[in-house]
């Protein structure tokens, strides 16, 4: 992410105000869609999964509501329209009305409940059941009921026969009648037989009645059988019971009047009752002499075989598309598991990418705060933290960020502060050394371990005592206490001459002034040395007090290292042609010190102006400092050894009537950086000394000049006295 | 002897008139056959009847032949002919591509006389009439006396089944579709209670036809046209 730039309009508390509402709610607008962008991820798994459900749901939900019923339903109606058909026959056959209540119980129970539960899925489905069969089987089945209702409603009337309803509505009140004729004529004829009748007339009365009897008999069998030899024989029986009736007929003039009457009556309905026979016959040999029978084979036996033949189809199909279909779930169930193991990997792949990113982009702003944090805690205020979002993390990195330039001006504040300090205490050209409660030192500046011949170091941290003199350090710390019950700013030791011990265990006069300094570690005590008026009266006395240039050269340099600790001093001067500056043999070591390759190195130079720090200060007519002499370009004598034994050097000029009489020079072993009051406090002494010098030259000057007119007063006197008379 | 033409268009009282006058040549013809010559005088004509009125008096002299009859209507025939109006109904339940189911047998109830089947086949005709009614089409009603009811016979029977049969016949031709109605066969002897049983059968199918015709006024397709002949 590409930080934003600095906006400074941002920071202002009115900028602020004003959009603190809208980005009040930023960083929860993006925690919730990095929530929900996770959220989004699962969903949208859980939605593929979803799916894939539903088609599994689909798939099954046919197998279970749509092809298994299909079949099962195929097969009730199957088994349902093949019980009503045995009903049906054994209802026609038996005429029992247990296979009517079994008829209807197959259609109730099975067959149109199954209808209408392929109908209803028919519906239900739509075209995806692809059931479009069951409209054809409803239109059978419907028909085939229609159809097993009439046959059932006509198999056991009379008229279901029509053959046999014809024989007994219509033949058999005619034959009776002729029978009745028949007989009527042989009662009469067994009457008149006693008067010598023919018995042919009987016989043949009596044939035609045995043999037309007969023959309704044979017929009535036929009607029932249908059989060919019975049909033979009645057509037989009816010949001979014709031909006796012609017999008969050819007798008739030997009959009475009523049996002639019996026997054209009889001739008469013989005629209608042969046309009869014919009409029964040919009723019988019909196809449907069995009306219940004949619907039954030529309707709804092939109706039947139709609606189970579709039903067959149909159950068949859906079961073979019951098998397709668990085949089909069951590698769907697999492929339905594997996807969802898939699934779950990538959707915790991709809510770890999509939450490690949010996370990732939420939590790097505050990272990123939380470095800066123990950056400034270690001190570190370096640059500014990039504000990559504008939401309360970007306001919380600004307000970091200003808080933190804040803090950094703070401490540069702080440091030039301590650095103008430390820069006062070091270049005061007194001694400071700092001691808290217990006496123990905490701080020192250069000059006063220049002056007592330490190191800063090895003076932090001991007691004061160790820089006290031995006859005074025993009750020293009582005296420390009794001060620090009652801190106050005095001068230490003011009415008596105060000595201090340095390192080597010689005593150097010193004058202390102590202040009180309340800090947050406690109490400190300040132990200012002030040398300034010292050096400078010291000095002044020192030259004042010989009327010897180099004595009084030589007291200055011993005055100047005495108070201000330096350890080496030394003079050079400038030589008769004033052309160069030479070394004198004006010398200050302290005692117990070796530097005798400087000094020898020393010896051996000459500087002209410019040249070396002599050389610079001869030219100049100034003080002049060099931090350390090893490593100066312009410090010849450095040149002349490997190792001269000093470090820090400074120098300044002894002038008469501004005319570089002297340049005094000063060495130590440690390196010290410029103390420019030091380097005022030198300009000050060398313009002193150089004041009371040319005093002491002016007044050497003025006794020689008196000397000189008293002697040349004296020659006078002489030359008058040789001369006068 | 051959049947009369069935006149066109709707019967009225006077194709009746003629009908009759044909049936009285009948029993001339037969009286002169028989060697009767006795000869009936026949009543005034009335200048307005009503052809409910006509139907009535059919009714009485058909229920006065009946009686003349060595073989009378028996309730076989009115049966047969009641089973005729349920096949027709059943033609007049039918959906395209669907052929209907008489409803089943209803129970079986003992002691019924004529009048009850005629009580039964009457709400049958009273039905049909509303189905004309819903259909928008002309149907005979039959106002009868309760009193007439509680005399009637078989043959009066068998006359209202003849009618309903007729008039079931003449809604099924108007059908624009329709297969022919079953054919019946004789039952055999019958009781009345068996002819009660079967007209709730055609009272059943009749109730679904006022539905269907309730659900679809214009079942039986464009009434404006000339509707067919009676039988």
């Amino acid at each position: 992410m590409k930080p934003l730039p600095p906006n400074p309009e941002a920071d202002s508390p009115a900028s602020l105000a004003r959009e603190g509402f809208l980005r009040s709610r930023r960083i929860e607008a993006r925690l919730f869609r990095s929530h929900l962008a996770v959220a989004a991820v699962g969903l949208f798994l859980l939605g593929l999964s979803l799916l894939l459900t539903v088609y599994l749901r689909h798939q099954a939900m046919g197998l279970a509501r749509v092809h298994g019923p299909a079949a099962q339903s195929s097969l009730r109606a199957l088994e349902g329209v093949e019980r009503s058909l045995a009903a049906l026959r054994g209802w026609v056959v038996l005429d029992d009305p247990q296979f009517t209540e079994s008829r209807r119980a197959a259609w109730s129970g099975a067959i149109d409940p199954a209808l209408e539960r392929l109908q209803e899925l028919d519906r239900r489905m739509g075209r995806g059941a692809d059931l479009g069969s069951v409209r054809e089987v409803r239109s059978l089945l419907h028909e085939l009921k229609e159809i097993q209702w009439w046959v059932e409603d006509v198999a056991q009337t009379p008229g279901n026969e029509p053959a046999r309803d014809m024989l007994m509505t219509e033949l058999k009140p005619v034959v009776d009648d002729i029978y009745e004729s028949i007989t009527a004529m042989i009662d009469d004829e067994v009457q008149r037989g006693g008067e010598g009748r023919d018995h042919q007339i009987l016989a043949a009365m009596a044939d035609f009645r045995g043999y037309f009897t007969r023959s309704q008999t044979t017929l009535s069998m036929l009607v029932g059988s249908g059989s060919s030899a019975d049909q033979l024989e009645f057509e037989a029986l009816l010949k001979f019971a014709r031909k006796r009736f012609a017999d008969l007929e050819a007798y008739s003039g030997s009959l009475g009047p009523a049996q002639q009457e019996y026997l054209g009556r009889i001739d008469e309905e013989l005629e209608y009752c042969i046309g009869l026979f014919g009409r029964v016959l040919a009723r019988r040999n019909a196809p449907d002499w069995n009306i219940a029978r004949f619907r039954l084979r030529e309707e709804a036996v092939p109706t039947s075989q139709q609606a189970t033949s579709l039903l067959s189809t149909l159950a068949e199909r859906e079961g073979q598309r019951m098998r397709e279909s668990e085949n089909k779930l069951d590698i769907l169930t697999n492929t339905s598991i594997g996807l969802a193991v898939l699934f779950l990997l990538a959707m915790a792949a991709a809510a770890r990418f999509v939450a490690h990113r949010g996370a990732v982009t939420l939590a790097r702003p505050i990272t990123n705060l939380s470095q800066a944090t123990r950056e400034m805690a270690a001190g570190n205020l370096g640059e500014d933290i990039p504000v990559v979002s504008e939401d309360e993390l970007g306001e919380l990195t600004h307000s970091f960020n200003r808080m933190r330039r804040s803090l950094r001006e703070s401490a540069e504040a702080l440091n030039r502060r301590e650095a103008e300090s430390r820069t006062v205490i070091e270049s005061s050209p007194s001694g400071m050394i700092m001691t808290d409660a217990k006496g123990e030192i905490v701080m020192l500046n250069k000059q006063a371990a220049a002056l007592f011949g330490y190191t800063r170091e090895e003076l932090l941290g001991q007691q004061i005592e160790v820089l006290v003199p031995d006859h005074v350090r025993g009750h020293h710390h009582k005296l420390r206490e009794g001060y620090m019950k009652h801190p106050e700013v005095r001068a230490m030791g003011a009415s008596r001459d105060l000595e201090g011990r340095r390192k080597d265990g010689t005593h150097i006069p010193v004058e202390i002034g102590l202040n009180p300094i309340r800090t947050d570690q406690g109490l400190r005590v300040l132990a200012r040395q002030a040398m300034e008026a010292r050096l400078l009266h010291q000095s002044v006395a020192m030259a004042s007090g010989t009327e010897d240039f180099e004595e009084a050269l030589q007291q200055c340099i011993d005055t100047v290292c005495k108070v201000t600790g330096w350890p080496i001093g030394h003079v050079c001067l400038p030589t008769r042609d004033n052309e160069v500056l030479e070394s004198s043999e004006i010398w200050h070591f302290e005692p117990g010190t070796d530097f005798q390759t400087f000094r020898d190195a020393t010896a051996r130079s000459s500087f002209a102006p410019g040249v070396g720090l002599p050389g610079r200060i001869w030219e100049s007519g100034e003080p002049h400092w060099i931090v350390n002499v090893q490593k100066d370009p312009n410090f010849p004598r450095a040149k002349l050894c490997d190792d001269l034994g000093v470090a820090g050097a400074f120098g300044f000029p002894i002038k008469i009537a501004a005319r570089t009489v002297a340049v005094l020079e000063f060495f130590t072993a440690v390196e010290l950086e410029p103390d420019e009051n030091l380097m005022i406090l030198a300009r000050s002494v060398g313009e002193q000394v150089g004041r009371v010098l040319e005093r002491q030259q002016a007044q050497e000057d003025l006794r020689v000049a008196k000397d000189a007119a008293e002697a040349a007063s004296v020659a006078k006197s002489d030359f008058l006295a040789q001369h006068e008379p | 002897m051959d049947e009369p033409a069935v006149p066109p268009g709707i019967l009225g009282p006077k194709d009746v008139y003629e009908m009759l006058g044909e049936a009285l040549n009948r029993i001339h013809r037969v009286k002169n056959a028989l060697g009767i010559v006795e000869q009936s005088k026949p009543p005034p004509l009335k200048a307005a009847v009503q052809p409910s009125q006509v139907f009535i008096a059919i009714v009485d002299a058909n229920r006065e032949v009946n009686g003349l009859l060595d073989q009378q209507f028996s309730p076989g025939d009115v049966f047969q002919q009641v089973t005729v109006a349920v096949a027709n109904t059943a033609r007049l339940l039918d959906s395209p591509g669907e052929i209907s189911t008489p409803p089943d047998v209803p129970e079986f109830e003992r002691r019924k006389r004529p009048t009850d089947v005629y009580r039964r086949l009457l709400d049958c005709f009273e039905k049909v009439c509303r189905v004309g009614e819903i259909s928008k089409v002309p149907m005979l009603r039959i106002e009868l006396a309760e009193e007439q009811i509680e005399k009637a016979e078989p043959s009066d029977v068998y006359d209202i089944a003849s009618l309903l049969v007729s008039e079931l016949t003449y809604l099924r031709r108007r059908l624009p579709v329709s297969a022919p109605p079953r054919r019946t066969y004789s039952p055999g002897r019958k009781l009345p209670s068996h002819v009660y049983q079967r007209a709730g059968i055609l009272q059943t199918q009749l109730g679904a036809l006022i539905a269907r015709a309730e659900r679809n006024p214009g079942w039986l397709g464009k009434q404006d046209e000339a509707p067919p002949p009676k039988p």
